[in-house]
């Protein structure tokens, strides 16, 4: 279990990080979202030991995170970072001896896992020959190919176009599945939602928001009620009190209810005067309840 | 050894294993070695031939058989007997000699006659005239042929060693100012790497697996290996073209000068690259290396000031023996003053240690900078702000 505890960090004078505490279970994927300049790539730089926490601990299976135990990380930076003249496959091989993999067992392992994501490149082409999509799955393979113990990674999607979302994806819940702790940041809320068990809202450098994403729905404002109707005549909504209408489509009318007393006598002149197509609470997306949490 | 200090070596170990392969993969780098190690042989071939013509004795022909002028001459010059004046002269126009004796003891040249080889016939004219009156007179044949050939000389030299002193003095000079090209070049070299791995946040990744010192060590020690095969081959080229072209007199000297001056370049070669990293970790752009390097060509251009002071006519002054011990002068100047002249041992021992102790000083200080200024971006970094950085 990687365990972030009462981290704090400052930038000359300026507070980046605030206690921050959480923990990323066994085979958990956890969502790292917040705004930019929240202080998410400061919080998974210190717990790569690239900076320093002023006070507090980063703790990997009860014992305090040192030069030996982050050997066992794997690490994927927000800014990318490999070396433009060298081939991937001698990088990726550079990498991995880095992190204790012998050399013969690195150039299997960097094969394989070239072909695995599909990387699209000549023996002898430089990294640079190749395209941004091609060279990011390069990155996350240098973050894998020793068999990381923890996976951190910084926005791992950005720039990635669907396919090589997927193929990235996969690979998370699958080092999930294999009982590693994932961490990951990212502002594609949509992508959080589908991959992370858990997710943590940082705000200021402190976590305002944490759970699962049902445990972040139902924590946050339930929002308003909700009608859609059918078969109701023009400009039937007019005479109704505390609604608004949302939208009018395809004969659909959404109406927003300002309170419950005011959702139940609509409800009651929608089923007489059309058909009802659904009825209650909103419920919210992460998008949401992160612009709620950050605001 | 334990287990923290096997796996720093073999961290250390595999940064500089990727500079080396770098390097010499890099045509650059080859080119380099070949294009020096070939200039440098060019110009002692071409010192050879020079000095083989101007030094070749000049040939005079001589006209009659038993001639006692033909006799004197020999020690001095190329001697060519003729029967006849004819073919003496088409000897003369095929320049096969530079003069001819005639039988009446007049002289025929070419063109003209130069000063000293008409001072050598006249003063063998002289003898075989002296030989023929001692042979008038009754000499014993011993006598008449120690008139024509003197015993030699008896010369002792109050500077003996002053030719082996040269050739020392010469190899150090070289030797140092390859040295010196090859410490830019790969100081250059390691500034720019630096930087490359800054800009291109490639840091980032390398400092979630390594510590800093780990990745400045094996810059230094890779980057190091490369430029010693440089060095070696290089120097081999050239002490070899040296010893073939008869440069050197006394090739062991020689020798021994380059592996001295090696061994003094060891320790000035990792106190400087180490001023290039660190010079490289305080920019965030390549192009801006230039400009943070700066300062640390203007320091190792001041190390040439002691190759040049012990050159001087009296070299053995206070001057050269602070400089020859001064910590990042003394790489270049006390190899080229021990070439020169004799040094004290101590004082050879305490500047050897007193670098060692700046490289130990400047590792630690030096070693802060390049961490706290490895992720700190936007513009050049100042040393206090790199500090700073390191301290948290």
């Amino acid at each position: 279990m990687l365990t972030f505890d009462a981290v704090d960090k400052s930038f000359g004078g300026r507070r980046v990080l605030d206690a921050l505490t959480f923990d990323v279970r066994p085979g958990e994927i956890f969502g790292f979202c917040g705004a930019n300049g929240a202080g998410k790539t400061t919080a998974m730089r210190i717990a790569l030991g690239v900076l320093e926490a002023d006070s507090g601990s980063v703790r990997f299976n009860g014992a305090d995170v040192d030069a030996h135990s982050r050997r066992r990380f794997g690490y994927m930076p927000e800014e990318r970072g490999l070396y433009a003249k060298m081939t991937p496959l001698d990088q990726l091989v550079h990498f991995a001896r880095l992190s204790g993999i012998p050399r013969r067992e690195a150039a299997r392992r960097a094969a394989e896992w070239l072909e695995r994501l599909g990387v699209v490149a000549g023996p002898r082409d430089a990294l640079e020959k190749l395209s941004l999509g091609n060279q990011q799955k390069v990155q996350l393979i240098a973050a894998l190919i020793h068999d990381p113990a923890v996976l951190v990674l910084d926005e791992p999607f950005s720039g990635l176009d669907p396919v090589a979302v997927d193929a990235m994806a996969e690979v998370l819940l699958q080092s999930a599945r294999e009982g590693v702790p994932v961490v990951f940041s990212s502002h594609q809320l949509e992508l959080v939602e589908r991959l992370c068990d858990r997710v943590g809202i940082l705000r200021g450098g402190r976590l305002v928001a944490e759970g699962t994403v049902d445990e972040l729905r139902r924590a946050a404002d339930p929002g308003r009620p909700r009608l859609s109707v059918t078969d109701v005549p023009p400009r039937w909504a007019d005479a109704l009190q505390g609604a608004r209408v949302l939208a009018e489509e395809d004969g659909v009318v959404t109406l927003e209810l300002e309170s419950d007393r005011a959702a139940q006598a609509a409800l009651a002149a929608a089923q007489s005067a059309g058909r009802v197509e659904s009825f209650g609470r909103h419920e919210p997306a992460l998008a949401d309840i992160f612009r709620e949490a950050v605001a | 050894m334990n287990r923290d200090q096997r796996t720093d070596l073999a961290l250390i170990r595999i940064v500089a294993a990727r500079e080396v392969t770098r390097q010499l993969r890099n045509k650059a780098f080859w080119a380099s070695v070949i294009v020096t190690a070939a200039m440098l042989c060019l110009s002692f071939s071409l010192t050879d031939v020079l000095k083989g013509d101007g030094e070749s004795p000049p040939a005079v022909g001589v006209v009659g058989e038993g001639s006692t002028v033909a006799a004197a001459l020999r020690p001095q010059v190329t001697v060519e007997k003729y029967t006849d004046t004819g073919t003496a002269r088409t000897a003369l126009r095929d320049e096969a000699v530079d003069a001819v004796v005639l039988r009446d003891g007049g002289v025929l040249v070419l063109r003209n006659l130069s000063a000293e080889l008409g001072r050598t016939i006249q003063q063998a004219q002289q003898t075989a005239e002296q030989v023929e009156r001692l042979k008038e007179l009754g000499a014993a044949r011993e006598e008449t042929e120690r008139a024509i050939v003197p015993p030699a000389l008896r010369v002792s030299a109050l500077d003996a060693d002053a030719g082996v002193v040269q050739e020392r003095t010469m190899t150090a000079g070289i030797g140092v100012f390859l040295l010196f090209t090859l410490m830019l070049i790969s100081g250059l070299g390691i500034a720019q790497g630096v930087a490359e791995e800054k800009s291109s946040r490639i840091v980032e990744v390398l400092l979630a697996k390594v510590r800093a010192w780990h990745l400045l060590a094996g810059k230094i020690v890779g980057l190091g290996a490369a430029a010693l095969v440089q060095i070696v081959l290089m120097m081999t080229a050239v002490l070899t073209a040296a010893i073939g072209f008869g440069v050197l007199k006394a090739p062991l000297n020689a020798v021994g000068t380059a592996a001295n001056l090696l061994l003094w370049f060891v320790p000035g070669y990792v106190l400087f690259v180490t001023l290039y990293a660190v010079a490289g970790a305080l920019v965030s752009r390549q192009e801006d290396v230039n400009h943070v390097i700066g300062p640390v060509n203007m320091l190792q251009m001041l190390s040439l000031a002691g190759p040049a002071l012990a050159v001087r006519p009296a070299p053995d002054d206070a001057l050269l023996t602070v400089v020859s011990m001064t910590p990042g002068l003394s790489w270049a100047a006390m190899p080229m003053r021990m070439a020169v002249t004799e040094v004290p041992w101590w004082q050879a021992l305490a500047a050897f240690a007193l670098m060692l102790l700046a490289i130990a000083a400047l590792v630690r200080f030096g070693g802060r900078i390049y961490r706290g200024g490895l992720l700190r971006y936007g513009g050049i970094v100042k040393v206090g702000e790199a500090l700073r950085g390191a301290a948290h």
